[in-house]
């Protein structure tokens, strides 16, 4: 029962202060208008539901799952509140008592279950993306390419491989052994096969021989650094790193330089599993500025002030007119800044960004950072 | 409201613009501060519906609607204060303003910005900042507070308004205003009080009683060259007192203070307390003032020698200038030490700045009478001091927490025997109108009379206190009440 459940958070359900600093910086809540569909107000129906003023309902539980769990609510929360965490729990709890997830989630959930991805694809065609790349099971860099770029998305897994190995690297890759990371069914609350993909996969990882895991998807990357110490239950035997940080780190020590230059002013965009969850708002400018002719332009919200692009949370698969929303507001804002490149570095990102450019007709093309590199490079 | 009336009002302003679920409803019958659920009783705090309008067309459509049906309207910007303004008494329609929100023009030469009601603080402070330019002043609670809800809040009363980060250089919120644009509970629209006969100063700091308030024209100044926060300790907060009372003669931007209990309620919700570095160790800071100052460079210069003067002449030690920037930076986190508690209880008034030192010592006197531990919270106005004195409380323990509310009531009357009062009357501090209004409390009356006969703006609250009985409470029966359950305060 989700009112048994709030007990153990009822501390924090006292706490918050309702200032509503979360709900003034929530991009749903903007868009939405309605009190119950930003921060505070889910705060505020935890305390009614807790105290058996309100009884939890499909109304109630739609109002957690519109929430795109970008953090900026965390980051502005005077009381310190673990706002995340708490969405998570309550959506774990909610579907325990069969109000989530939504319809899209539970879909993920059984593809996972028998597919051990996000999209009912073959596992046998893992590594279909890889084309007349050469692929290796052993390495000193494993590459965890993610289920977007495995199926949906292959040229962000086929840009990053190639980045990797022109800088030399011995690249790992798991193939049918790569499992979905888990992140869309710790977001939509689905945990029931999560110790099990996370089991497989650390020793997945573990068994290329690679001490650093490199992610192009940072719900990934997010996921297998954060979420993955809790349900292993022990330290990782590997570091993670996005790969805009790994590429940084090459470009520093000189092993990744750029032979063409790109003369265009581009602006990017912070995916929230990448700065506001991680922290990690400098590496990929650092890999943008590296590039000849590449002139950075900045919008007016980024870093921790960075807005949400709308996917992220289950928000795409289960809400999409909300993804899109946002999509379109944070594209105009990438619109106002007067470049002619949105880059970014995360797929989910880059779906629901190059959605909304089309729709509106904004006069932006979306890139991966990876595509940008890949084009520098002049491989 | 009647199914037939919800109805007539869906078909008026669109299904957009209205919620009639109890999921929205819940939302609009509170603020900040938890109200123990027996109080329902007497309040309707849950509206019928929630309309936010979009535009002024649609306020003014609203407010016909309600005038012409006797319908109460309560409006509602953030609702970031405690005293119950925010949220109906008889139910009604809560007016949620906040769609109401951007920049509508900045006129550079005149030095004004024009903004949508429920645009915040913050939007407003960093829309400017990106030209150069800043507001006079602006609340604490910026990142979420809406122009019109600041400025519509009594706090020091009709003409007034809000005292806030700035006040103490620049006056109170209603000393920037230039314009407004207001519905009148006629159903006319108002787009320049200014022009129309009316006085700009009668809609600010009279919660919202005689009109809902849909545009705010502000003056703003440019950004100053040199702005720097400067953070002291003081061993005995007397000492803090008298340093804080000369230090107007610089004109602070802001001056904020904590003492020892405060800093103890932060220790306790494992926040860093600041270090202060005496005979070669850190040592925890005692009582805490942080004082910002700005200027062009020359007579920045000299007001900081003079600062630090008045300090040292009190036997104040300069803390770290990175813990005065952080001290700064958490202007807008006055609660960051809630989960202490997790609640807290207390007051919020105004003293004048002449009985700073004496409405400490009653304080605390108070709190050892009690033996209560009372933290001490304090900005500088305009000549007037802000105190927040507060203890930790859980409202989990419904009958120490209902008890404890008595608090309140001997907090606020111990600012009026100082010669303050409390800070804003909303809902609970309305018995105190006469304190909060001062010379105005008469007029802002007779306004009432004239502007709303009907009495369909915000009702029973600001100048009365109503319950939803449509009954007044009067003041002897509050201070019965409080009396009573301050008997149950027990000691410890």
């Amino acid at each position: 029962m989700l009112q048994e459940r709030l007990g153990t958070i009822q501390d924090e359900i006292y706490t918050c202060a309702q200032c509503a600093y979360c709900t003034a910086t929530c991009p749903v809540a903007e868009l939405k208008g309605w009190e119950s569909y930003g921060p505070r107000g889910r705060m505020h129906l935890l305390k009614l539901v807790l105290e058996n003023d309100y009884k939890a309902n499909k109304e109630l539980a739609e109002r957690f799952y519109v929430c795109t769990t970008c953090s900026r609510c965390e980051k502005v929360c005077q009381t310190d509140l673990p706002l995340i965490e708490i969405w998570e729990d309550v959506r774990s709890w909610l579907v325990e008592d069969n109000l989530g997830p939504l319809e899209p989630h539970r879909v993920i959930d059984a593809s996972v279950a028998e597919f051990h991805n996000a999209f009912r694809e073959a596992a046998a065609n893992r590594d279909a993306w890889a084309g007349d790349i050469e692929l290796s099971r052993k390495g000193e860099v494993a590459f965890f390419v993610g289920c977007t770029s495995s199926y949906k998305m292959q040229k962000l897994a086929s840009d990053s491989v190639r980045i990797l190995q022109a800088i030399g690297d011995q690249v790992a890759v798991l193939g049918e052994e790569e499992w979905c990371c888990g992140s869309p069914l710790i977001r939509t609350g689905q945990r029931r096969q999560i110790k099990g993909l996370v089991e497989h996969n650390v020793e997945a990882l573990k068994n290329t021989g690679a001490e650093i895991v490199v992610a192009s998807c940072t719900g990934c990357f997010k996921t297998i650094r954060d979420d993955y110490p809790h349900w292993y239950e022990k330290k990782l035997p590997f570091k993670v790193m996005h790969i805009s940080q790994y590429l940084a780190q090459q470009i520093k020590n000189g092993r990744l330089t750029f032979t063409q230059p790109i003369n265009q002013k581009v602006t990017y965009h912070d995916p929230c599993h990448l700065g506001l969850h991680a922290g990690e708002y400098e590496d990929p400018r650092a890999v943008l500025q590296a590039i000849p002719g590449l002139e950075l332009v900045e919008m007016h919200n980024i870093r921790e002030e960075s807005r949400c692009c709308g996917a992220g949370g289950g928000v795409k698969a289960g809400l999409p007119d909300i993804a899109l929303g946002l999509a379109r507001t944070r594209a105009e804002e990438a619109e106002e800044t007067g470049a002619s490149i949105l880059a970014s570095c995360c797929p989910f990102c880059k779906t629901n960004l190059s959605q909304a450019i089309d729709n509106e007709k904004i006069n932006l093309i979306q890139k991966d950072i990876t595509e940008l590199v890949v084009e520098a490079m002049g491989i | 409201m009647n199914k037939t009336l919800i109805q007539e009002l869906i078909e008026l302003l669109g299904p957009d613009s209205i919620s009639t679920s109890e999921i929205e409803r819940i939302q609009c019958a509170h603020d900040m501060a938890p109200v123990p659920k027996l109080l329902g009783m007497v309040y309707k705090s849950k509206p019928d519906a929630v309309v936010r309008p979009k535009s002024p067309e649609q306020l003014q459509q609203l407010v016909k609607f309600a005038a012409q049906n006797a319908v109460p309207l309560t409006p509602r910007g953030r609702a970031t204060t405690m005293m119950g303004g925010a949220y109906p008494v008889l139910g009604g329609i809560s007016v949620d303003m906040t769609a109401r929100r951007g920049i509508i023009e900045l006129n550079e030469s005149g030095l004004t910005v024009k903004v949508a009601a429920g645009t915040n603080y913050e939007t407003v402070l960093k829309f400017l900042s990106r030209r150069g330019l800043t507001l006079y002043s602006y609340p604490s609670s910026a990142p979420s507070a809406t122009v019109a809800g600041w400025l519509a809040n009594s706090a020091m009363g009709m003409g007034k308004a809000g005292l806030g980060i700035g006040s103490s250089r620049f006056g109170y919120s209603a000393d920037s205003v230039v314009d407004l644009g207001v519905a009148l509970a006629s159903g006319e629209y108002l787009e320049s009080v200014l022009t129309s006969g009316h006085k700009v100063e009668s809609f600010l700091g009279s919660d919202g009683i005689l009109g809902i308030i849909d545009t705010v024209t502000l003056k703003v100044r440019s950004l100053p060259l040199r702005q720097e926060p400067f953070s002291f300790n003081f061993k005995d907060i007397k000492e803090l007192c008298a340093a804080v009372k000369e230090c107007i003669s610089l004109k602070p931007f802001f001056v904020v203070f904590e003492d020892e209990n405060l800093l103890g309620f932060k220790k306790k919700a494992g926040l860093h307390i600041p270090q202060t570095q005496l005979n070669r160790g850190n040592h925890p800071a005692q009582n805490i003032v942080t004082i910002v100052l700005e200027g062009d460079e020359a007579s920045f210069e000299t007001d900081v020698n003079k600062l630090r003067q008045i300090i040292a002449s009190h036997g104040g030690q300069e803390l770290a200038r990175q813990i005065a920037w952080a001290e700064w930076e958490d202007r807008f986190r006055a609660m960051n030490h809630k989960k202490a508690g997790p609640n807290l209880l207390g007051g919020e008034f105004t003293a004048p700045l002449g009985q700073l030192t004496e409405v400490i010592r009653l304080v605390n006197k108070m709190g050892k009478a009690k033996n209560l531990t009372i933290g001490i919270h304090g900005t500088l106005g305009v000549k007037e001091i802000v105190l927040m004195p507060q203890v930790l409380s859980d409202q989990r323990k419904k009958f120490r927490y209902m008890t404890m509310m008595s608090l309140v009531k001997e907090l606020n009357d111990l600012s009026v025997k100082v010669g303050g009062a409390p800070y804003g009357a909303g809902l609970f501090n309305a018995f105190y109108a006469k304190q909060v209004h001062g010379a105005k409390y008469n007029e802002l009356v007779k306004l009432k009379k004239q502007l709303d006969p009907h009495n369909i703006m915000n009702p029973g609250k600001g100048i009365c206190h109503w319950t939803r009985f449509r009954v007044p409470l009067p003041k002897f029966a509050y201070g019965f009440a409080m009396g009573g359950l301050g008997l149950f305060v027990k000691h410890g």
